[in-house]
This record gives C-alpha cells, structure tokens and sequence, in this order.
C-alpha cells in the first residue's frame, strides 16, 4: 500500500464503531518511529502539537478510542450473559448515566412479560434492592410515574381483547391530546398513564388502530414532543419500527457514546427476538440493508460479530 | 406457623373422592354430609386438596368445585369453595372479586397485595392472565380512582426485594420525608406512595422505627388525624399489612367477629387464607389482646357448619 493510503486506512481502521485490528497490525506494526511520527503530525483529527514540541493525542479522542476497542467486548459479554442479567444490568445503567429514559422505556415495553420479571428478578440479585424502589428514587420528574408503572407491569400476553373498551380508549386518547396542545402535561393524566402502562399490548394495538379510525392520525404522530409517551406507544405497537429508527441514528457519524451504545444494545437483544422483521422495517425504511449499513460503519471483529447475530433469522 | 391439622395418615386421593361425591349426592339437608365434607376438606393441605380436585375431576368427569358451586351461598358454602382452591387461585378470585365490588374490596386488595411474598404476588398475577384474560393491575386500575387507584396499583405492582439488609440513612432521610408529608396532611404525596409501594418490608420497618425514633411518635398515630376519613384508614392498614401482618389480621378478625367492620365477609377470608401460613401468630395475638381464644369467639359469633369448618381450620380438636 502506499504511504498516503497507508494513513487513510489507519485513520479508517482508527474511525466508526470498534477498530479494525487486522489493519492495525499490518500498518501499525511495520512502521518505524518516523513513520509514526508522520503520522502524528500528519492527523490533525487526533494529535495535536503540544507546546513542549511533541505531538500529544487528543483526550477526548484517546477516551474514544477506549469505547471502540472495548465495544467487540462489551458485545460479546452482554450476548453472553443470561438476558435477565442482561436487561437488569441494561436498565441499572441507563437509570445511572443520565438517567436514559430511552433505555428504561425500551427495556420495560418491548420484553415479553415474563422476561421482564425474570430481569426484576435479576435485579434483586444483582443489586440487593427491586428496580422499582430504585427508579423511583432516582426519577424525580412528572415522568416518574409513568416510568416506575412501565417496569412494573406483568401485562396479559393472551389474544383476548374487549374491542368496546379499545374504542373507548381511543376515543378518551383523542380528546386528552387534543385538550392537551401543547402544555406537554399529558403524563400528568392518570387516565394516559394507566392505559399505557397496564393494558396488553394487543389490546393497545387495537387502541391505536381506532384511534387512526377516529381522528385520522397515529397515535405516536399525534404524541409528537411527548418524549416519554411517544416511544412508550412506539415500543408497544411498532418495536420494529421504533427499533429501526433508533439503529439508523446511532450509526450516523459524530454521535455521543450513549448513542452508539444503542447499536449494540439492540442488536444484541433483538438478534433472537425479530431480527428478521428488524431487517425488513429497516430495509423498507432508511432503502439499504442493515447488514450493508453494518459494514459501512463498523470495523473488524464488533463488524463480524455484529453482521453474525444479524445474520440470524435469514 | 399453620393451624391446619391433617392427619398422620391421609387416605388415599380415590378415597376421599368417593366420599366426597357420596355426601355431595346425599340429602343436602342432613348434617352428616356437612360433617364429612369438613372432616375430609377441612384436613388436608393445598396440595393434598389439589390431587383430590384432580382424582375428583379424573373419575367423575365434573370439578369438584361445581358441586361446591351452588345458588344459595352461605358462608359455608363460601368458605368451602375458598379453601378448597389452591391459594393461588384463592387470591386471584378474590381480588377479581374485589374489582367487582364497591369500597371495602380496596381493603380485600390491599391485604393481598401487602401480605403475600414478592413470588407468591406474582404466581397471583400470572393466575389472574390464565383466568381472567387480563392483567391484575389492568383490572384495579380500571376499577379504582384517585387516591385509592395511587396506592393500590404500585402495590400489586410491587416485587419488593426481600431481603433483611437495610440501609440506616436512607431509612432516617425517608422517615423524615414521611414526617414532613403527613405534617403537611399531603398523604397521598407521591413520595409517601413511593415509599412505601417500592422498599422493601425489611426497609420500611426500618424507616418506621427511625420515625418513631426522631418524632416521638409511631407514624399509625400520627396518621390518625380524622378518623372518618377511609383513605387514612386504607393507608394505616397498609403499613401495619407491611410490617405487622398478625396484627393487622388480629384487628380484621375482631371487627368482623365484633360486627363493626363493613368487611363481611372477612372472617372466612383471613381464617381460609391464613390457615396454612399464620394462623397461629393470629390465634396468639387474638387471645392476647381479647383475653379470650379465637376459638371461642368464633364459635360465639357462627354457628353449624360454617363454624365447624372455621374452627377445624383453626386447629381446634374436636372438629
């Protein structure tokens, strides 16, 4: 390879998420002191010239580069990990680096009901006290609520649903946001929280179907600006969908670390669950394959693995 | 500890069933059939009574408990038909038919929510899915409003962490919390909810303790400012439920034993309900505060049957 190419692809195998270990090796292995001196003074991005006359590598980039060795492991590790470990340990952190409501929605509204009782249960283990007492503790806003109920509910997983009430749900979701327009305090109304947080999700489907009958609208459309209340529904009556938007954003460049957590996250969790209906949404939504948007922005061994676990289900 | 009594050598499940069947086909009005129903019933635990229920249904084609099921409902036929279910089931019929009711039912639904372990709730939840086709909390939710909805979702919500470690200043900052919240007559603030629908049993004796300790006063007393007012009531028993059970049950029992609660239908539920698990601590705390045995308040306040079958539950000798 020549030496221009040389720096690119080291820059490259340096850039996205994880690192490419086998272009390291070849190039980073061979090079002489001058050769990496050039290199140094020749990547602005990561090195800058210190006053003391070397060329120092960039803190913030030095911490990121961290986060990219250690993302094949932490993907190997939570695909190991039994998935109650792993969604206790997922919602530990997300009540802890932010707190990520994101994340606690995600967990509480897309796991089968008793999956989430088996990370409840975890939980305990884990950590010596229930998530419940802990998210209400570390949650202090209107959104608590809403959110202890999520991680709480054991919701009903049979077919069976009463379609008078389903409307009249509907009906009641319409006119709250309607008289809501704007205020934001839609998770203040006891009547939103409950019929998100307890009812089962076909019969919330069903809800969201009659409410698109009613006023013409979706229901997650309609809940736009409603942070919390909008990926609640999202997550229970389309995770496909939900899951697909979420992936496309983490694998845009120059995104925080928390966000590209999520690359792992989901497909770590999913890779079992509906990786096929995954692919498909996504294929459908953002016109590229999730396994070429995968190579394009992942390196080396997180790449492999992560294309392995999106593999399934093919 | 439990009071029920079964023999040291139960016949065989085919055995009973035959019995069972013979005084079901019996003259309803004649008293020996009662009697060996309660003798047989009456002596066996929930997971004898679950094989007859099985051999009964094997051999005969028809639930036992449909021949239990009939119009009339007496508070034998009731207390029958309760104890012979398996507790699971008991508790997930009995907050099903809570929601069906008016007001005392919050009581029914908190006693259960507060008084049942962490895995014992949710075998009762999962029990409510496979018979009612729904969630527990969906229904109590649906059915409850205001400050009764507050409390009693979280609490049959609740998979408190159960065990005994503590955390001392948690427990004095919660319990100053609590102070301020009742000094402020805000006792439906989010965070007395908080407190007491998310920590753990261990936790919550703990911060009542420290209560006691800084304020000088239980917080049950402090929390006894207007007598007429249902939701305190509601809240007191919660916390007794959490913290002392066999105490909270002691009262229950003497109330309805008293006729002054508006539960009528309390006595069979705490005797059936308890008889397996706590009886015992009841019976001791009954006699201690009433100076006089459970047995014989009971058999003052029921007669016949109904007071044959209570009183074999309690562990009494001759029935």
């Amino acid at each position: 390879m020549a030496v221009s190419d040389e720096l690119g692809a080291l820059t490259r195998a340096f850039s996205g998420l994880g690192v490419d270990e086998k272009a390291l090796i070849s190039i980073l292995g061979k090079w002489h002191p001058e050769q990496r001196q050039t290199y140094r003074k020749g990547t602005r991005d990561f090195f800058i010239e210190d006053e003391r006359q070397f060329e120092r590598w960039d803190d913030y980039h030095v911490i990121q580069l961290q986060h990219e060795f250690l993302r094949f492991k932490h993907a190997i590790v939570l695909w190991t990990m039994h998935p109650w470990e792993r969604d206790a340990r997922l919602l530990k952190e997300a009540l802890h680096k932010g707190p990520q409501h994101k994340v606690l929605v995600e967990v509480a509204c897309t796991r089968l009901s008793d999956e989430l009782l088996g990370a409840r249960k975890a939980y305990h283990s884990l950590f010596d006290q229930s998530v419940e007492e802990d998210l209400a503790f570390g949650i202090h806003g209107p959104e608590r609520k809403l959110l202890v109920a999520l991680v709480s509910s054991y919701r009903y997983e049979g077919t069976k649903v009463n379609e008078g009430i389903a409307k009249s749900e509907a009906k009641f979701l319409s006119s709250a946001i309607k008289g809501a327009a704007g205020n934001k305090n839609l998770l203040e109304n006891e009547e939103v929280v409950r019929i998100v947080a307890t009812r089962s999700k076909p019969h919330l489907t069903l809800v969201y179907n009659h409410y698109k009958e009613i006023t013409g609208n979706y229901l997650d459309e309609d809940l736009e600006g409603e942070l919390y209340l909008q990926e609640t529904v999202q997550c229970l009556c389309k995770p496909q969908e939900y899951f697909s938007k979420v992936l496309d954003a983490s694998m845009r460049p120059d995104v925080d670390e928390l966000k590209k957590e999520a690359v792992t996250r989901i497909i770590v969790t999913r890779a079992d669950v509906d990786m096929k209906l995954l692919k498909q949404e996504y294929n459908h939504k953002y016109g590229v394959s999730l396994p070429n948007k995968i190579e394009d922005v992942a390196n080396g061994n997180y790449r492999d693995f992560l294309l392995t676990l999106v593999a399934r289900g093919d | 500890m439990a009071t029920l009594k079964v023999p040291s050598s139960v016949p065989p499940a085919e055995e009973d069933s035959e019995q069972l069947r013979k005084a079901f086909a019996g003259n309803k009005l004649m008293e020996n059939n009662e009697a060996l129903i309660i003798q047989i019933l009456a002596h066996r635990n929930a997971a004898q009574l679950k094989l007859i229920r099985e051999t009964y249904a094997a051999t005969y084609g028809e639930d036992l408990l449909k021949d239990l099921d009939s119009e009339l409902w007496s508070d034998f036929q009731r207390a029958l038909l309760l104890w012979t279910l398996d507790p699971t089931e008991r508790d997930a019929y009995l907050v099903n038919e809570a929601n069906k009711r008016l007001t005392s039912s919050n009581w029914v639904i908190m006693e259960i929510a507060c008084t049942r372990s962490s895995n014992d709730l949710f075998l009762v939840r999962k029990e409510y899915h496979a018979r009612y086709k729904r969630s527990l909390e969906e229904d109590v939710a649906y059915h409850t409003t205001g400050d009764y909805r507050k409390l009693l979702v979280p609490l049959v919500s609740a998979f408190r962490y159960e065990g005994d470690e503590v955390n001392m200043m948690l427990a004095k900052s919660e319990a100053k919390i609590l102070h301020e919240k009742i000094c402020d007559k805000a006792y439906n603030h989010e965070e007395v909810i908080r407190i007491l629908t998310t920590r753990s049993k261990a936790q919550i004796n703990a911060t009542l303790n420290q209560y006691n300790s800084q304020f000088g006063n239980a917080i049950n007393k402090d929390l006894k400012s207007d007598p007429k007012d249902d939701y305190l009531s509601l809240l007191r028993a919660t916390i007794k439920c959490l913290t002392r059970p066999e105490k909270y049950f002691e009262k229950t029992l003497r109330l309805a034993i008293n006729k002054l609660g508006k539960d009528e239908w309390a006595l069979t539920r705490v005797v059936v309900t308890q008889a397996e698990v706590n009886m015992q601590c009841i019976k001791e705390e009954y006699h201690k505060r009433n100076s006089v045995p459970l047995e014989r308040a009971i058999a003052g306040d029921t007669s016949g049957d109904y007071e044959n079958l209570l009183l074999a539950l309690i562990g009494h000798e001759d029935a």
